[in-house]
């Protein structure tokens, strides 16, 4: 697909107000080409599900750093797959501590960006994953 | 003829140095500060006059304040050593406090999860994996009484960083000391109840500006009445750097919501004199030593004539900037996590260095999660090492006269003062954020900052350059995630063992004078003594002064 | 197909993923959707368009929440100008729309990017709108930045369009006389607690008076002044926009626009299809000079192209 048609939701959830880095995120996305939805700060599991399922998009990018991702991330998985959506691909940063990973991502949030990542390395991991699903 | 500075400079510029760059590039087309302050090869006596002096620096203790708020400095109290802690329950913040203030730290300083930051008891839905991770929660006066048990609130200094909701918090803090017997009026502490920046950076808001607006000045009053020794704010640029902003912005933006409290005050009836001196600030330590000393000192002395020539105030107290430092989290990194304590030491040395009151060092596991009991001791001992081994508490601002310093102070005083100019022209601090002005400037700097360093230009040990396949670290904090069900059930006893009709009646009374002008806060007082929830409080107030919505622009 | 049989049934989800189609393919989505975007116009729209900065996106978030509390369902298409550097978007009308906690079937917002047309009208627009008028919403809102003459083409798609302008940004005045004008059916000053907001008001309604578009004309557009955080000035454009569909002044005006909505559609399709067939034609030759024959050249093989399909 090509990359103007790819769309993707950056949204905060829970009561965690620090959106430098989602901000970043967003916009380093859309100066890479993507169509970028950011739904800012303060959104419940349910919201995002809302606007991931509007907006059509094709991946989700959760941003968190009050510590309550184990309970939040997979709420957002839990409830996209009751929609009927869980062929969105859910990705998350923020401060996660690495034991938690695999556990997330074995819950269904497709990977965990650490502190520390570079716009690079989330679109090499949103082509990858595009170019797997096309096969 | 005699031979001038600036001849021999000149002449050195053309000669020595311009053939030693010919042989050796330098490792840079050019160099600035991490806030685009241009830095040169040298700096004399051309950038800072014996003349300029008086004016400029004057003496410690004395307008324009730029050496330091106190005439001695630490030479003749140290800063006080004031660790943000608070996570879990009230019991364990407790231990925590215990454990710090037997480890040597002189000061509370309480970090509230974020569910009483933003007004929600632990049992509401928002609440959900929330609770006690980023700090203690606290729904009720029980709460409060179990976080201070055994803590003697007449010989400690506590600081709250709450903000929407501070003045519940602070009655809380009112009501446990009249148990301990302590009057209100010994009480000694700060509420940092900076609003303004919540919408601007930090983003734990609840109603609008106005309202809110109204609520740090019902607190001011109270305060100026009844606490002479409590700080009622702590107008923050921590949270604004944090969020992307420079060293300039960082002064500029914080002094321009100090501008706008102060206006509210005194459009509320009260005199500068009245409510000036208990005005407290709080700033971040970045890694540019030298950009931040000069940045403390600029803030002091543009604050000085602001409140001097602004707001003509008579009393020099109210001519202090007085300040609380925290280390920058935003500069620490996940990997290689030891370096961050070497960091960290440059840091607070800064603050040091830049006249600070108290002292927050950050622990070495920041980027992963709450500081572990050793990584804490770690950072306290930073403090200690620093106070007691380095001989810089010995004179007072001790690099005072740097010619680079000066240059730079005087740099960052002249560009913060044009960001001041700017925001008076759009007619006040509120009105700037929601034209959104203040928040594009942030997210500018950080957007920028951010592809430095993915670039590769401004190089990051450990992140970008001088990598380490590296095990990911053993122990992190984490916060056990029954403790909601744990909070729960403590509302649901504390709501059976009160008398709901006293409760129900104070709600109301708070609703009804929250559409008056009256003050406030004796009203949370006898609300929180009653066993009133903070998010049954709150909710009152949600009722009559609604949510604010967000506004994010970019 | 699929995705028609969702919006009959009123899938939201057939919706969002139509609108999608309509955005990527809009030659294919007028194939799949030909009676779909052929059915006559069901929901009111309503526009608002005007320079950034302008709080379209507030006042919006508060005719939504009057709306459902009165029991409407509520369509919004948020347009926002894609980056020209990089031809991505970032999309941020949503977060100043979403009214948290509200149920889904009630209100759907979609956000979307110019993709690089000017005007903000990409052919991908015009087929969303049609999707959305006829999945049935009480109330179909549209947004889009306008400051000028390119940018107002897509107003050409509302029924009722409210260009919201604020006091001292400066060329407010200049963009009326450039376009905004010849599309305006309301007028709003929005954070009219600022200064500035008297002065702008009266020079709106001067130059409404002295307009040649609205002497002798069935519809004046009306000004009103709002504050969207106070909620000063709402409630009254809440009423009128509630009661122009009952209006019969604005039902003769209502006429003629569906007339030139009709057109303009159509023409919009004609311009899409020879837009992209002139792209693929000029592969076809090599062209490294201009004459008027090479154009007449390639104007014959699209026509030819067409016969063979």
């Amino acid at each position: 697909m090509e990359k103007g048609k790819v769309r993707i939701l950056i949204a905060k959830v829970g009561l965690d107000g620090h959106d430098r880095g989602a901000k970043y995120i967003a916009q380093a996305l859309r100066d890479k080409g993507y169509e970028v939805i950011y739904t800012g700060i303060r959104q419940t599991p349910e919201d995002v599900v809302k606007a991931a399922i509007q907006e059509d998009v094709q991946f989700v990018g959760l941003s968190l750093l009050s510590g309550a991702h184990n309970q939040l991330f997979l709420k957002v998985v839990e409830l996209l797959k009751e929609k009927g959506a869980e062929d969105i691909v859910v990705f998350g940063g923020g401060v996660i501590p690495a034991d938690d990973i695999p556990f997330l991502q074995s819950q269904g949030i497709k990977k965990i960006f650490p502190p520390g990542t570079t716009i690079d390395e989330v679109v090499d991991f949103i082509e990858k994953t595009l170019k797997d699903a096309a096969h | 003829m005699k031979k001038t500075i600036k001849d021999e400079k000149e002449r050195w510029e053309n000669s020595t140095l311009k053939n030693f760059v010919a042989k050796a590039p330098e490792r840079q087309k050019e160099f600035a500060t991490v806030s685009q302050n241009p830095v040169s090869t040298l700096y004399t006596p051309l950038d800072f006059e014996e003349k300029d002096y008086l004016e400029k620096l004057g003496f410690p203790g004395e307008y324009p304040f730029t050496r330091g708020i106190y005439p001695n400095m630490y030479r003749g109290r140290l800063w006080t050593m004031r660790q943000y802690a608070g996570f879990g329950t009230a019991e364990q913040s407790n231990q925590r406090f215990k454990y710090l203030l037997d480890q040597g730290q002189t000061g509370l300083s309480v970090a509230f999860d974020l569910p009483t930051q933003v007004g929600y008891d632990s049992d509401h839905p928002l609440a959900e994996g929330e609770v006690g991770k980023v700090g203690v929660a606290i729904d009720s006066l029980a709460d409060m009484e179990i976080l201070f048990e055994g803590i003697p609130l007449d010989k400690v200094s506590t600081s709250m960083t709450i903000n929407a909701p501070a003045a519940i918090l602070l009655s809380m803090y009112i009501a446990v000391a009249e148990k301990q017997g302590v009057p209100r009026s010994e009480l000694r502490g700060t509420i940092q109840n900076d609003i303004l920046k919540e919408y601007i950076a930090r983003g734990t808001y609840i109603f609008p500006p106005k309202p809110s607006m109204r609520l740090v000045v019902d607190t001011l009053s109270f305060c100026a009445r009844e606490m002479p020794k409590w700080n009622p704010i702590s107008i923050s640029g921590y949270h604004i750097r944090e969020a992307g902003a420079d060293a300039v912005q960082e002064v500029a933006f914080t002094l321009a919501d100090a501008i706008e409290y102060c206006k509210a005050a005194q459009q509320a009836g009260m005199d500068i004199d009245q409510f000036a001196p208990q005005l407290s600030f709080f700033f971040a330590a970045h890694n540019d030593l030298f950009e931040e000393v000069a940045k403390f000192r600029a803030a002091r002395r543009l604050w000085a004539k602001i409140i001097k020539e602004k707001f003509h105030a008579q009393d020099p107290r109210s001519m202090m900037l007085r300040f609380h430092t925290q280390t920058g989290g935003s500069t620490l990194t996940a990997q290689q996590p030891d370096n961050n304590v070497v960091r960290v030491a440059i840091q607070a040395l800064a603050a040091v260095l830049g006249g600070t009151q108290s002292l927050h060092t950050n622990s070495r596991d920041e980027a992963l999660g709450l500081p572990t009991e050793k990584s804490v001791q770690i950072a306290l001992r930073t403090q200690q090492i620093i106070a007691y081994e380095s001989g810089v508490t010995n004179t007072v601002d001790p690099l005072g006269g740097s010619y680079y310093l000066e240059y730079l102070t005087d740099q960052i005083e002249k560009r913060a003062q044009e960001y001041l100019e700017r925001i008076e022209s759009m007619g006040s601090m509120v009105e700037a954020i929601e034209l959104g002005y203040i928040q594009r400037e942030i997210q500018a700097s950080a957007y920028k900052y951010q592809k430095s360093i993915e670039s590769g230009e401004r190089i990051i040990v450990g992140l970008n350059k001088f990598k380490t396949e590296e095990e990911p670290p053993q122990e992190i904090l984490k916060v056990d995630p029954r403790l909601r069900e744990l909070q729960i059930q403590r509302i649901q006893e504390v709501k059976r063992k009160r008398h709901n009709e006293k409760v129900n009646a104070i709600l109301k009374k708070i609703e009804d004078v929250a559409s008056t002008g009256e003050n406030l806060v004796p009203y949370f007082i006898e609300a929180v003594k009653a066993y009133a929830t903070l998010g049954e409080i709150t909710g009152a107030l949600r009722k009559v002064f609604g949510e604010y919505q967000q506004q994010v622009i970019f | 197909m699929q995705l028609i049989e969702g919006l009959k049934r009123r899938d939201l989800r057939a919706l969002a993923k139509a609108i999608s189609l309509a955005e990527n393919d809009p030659l294919m989505a007028e194939e799949v959707f030909g009676e779909v975007i052929s059915q006559p116009p069901m929901s009111f729209k309503v526009g608002l368009t005007g320079p950034p900065g302008s709080g379209k996106s507030t006042l919006i978030r508060n005719i939504v929440s009057r709306a459902v509390k009165e029991n409407m369902s509520v369509g919004v298409l948020a347009v926002d100008p894609s980056s020209p550097f990089s031809g991505g978007a970032l999309l941020a009308d949503r977060l100043r729309i979403a009214i948290p906690n509200l149920d889904p079937s009630k209100v759907f917002i979609r956000s979307l990017s110019s993709r690089g047309h000017l005007g903000g009208l990409s052919p991908g627009i015009v087929a969303s709108v049609k999707l959305m008028d006829y999945y049935g919403f009480d109330l179909l809102l549209l947004e889009t930045v306008g400051v000028g003459q390119a940018e107002v083409e897509v107003m050409y798609l509302a029924d009722l369009v409210g260009v919201v302008l604020v006091p001292n940004l400066g060329d407010e005045i200049q963009a009326m006389k450039s376009g905004l004008m010849e599309v305006a059916d309301l007028f709003v000053v929005n954070k009219c607690t600022l200064q500035g907001a008297e002065k702008l008001r009266l020079e709106l309604e001067s130059l409404i008076e002295n307009s040649p578009r609205f002497q002798n004309a069935l519809w004046k557009p009306p000004v009103f002044s709002t504050d969207a955080l106070t909620g000063q000035g709402l409630e009254e454009l809440w009423a009128f926009i509630k009661n122009s569909p009952r209006d019969e002044n604005f039902l003769q005006l209502l006429e003629k626009k569906r007339k030139r909505q009709v057109h303009f559609q159509i023409y919009q399709s004609l311009l899409n299809y020879f837009r992209l067939k002139a792209e693929d034609a000029m592969k076809l030759l090599s062209l490294d000079h201009y004459s008027p024959a090479v154009v007449r050249e390639l104007i014959k093989k699209i026509l030819e192209s067409r016969e063979e399909e």
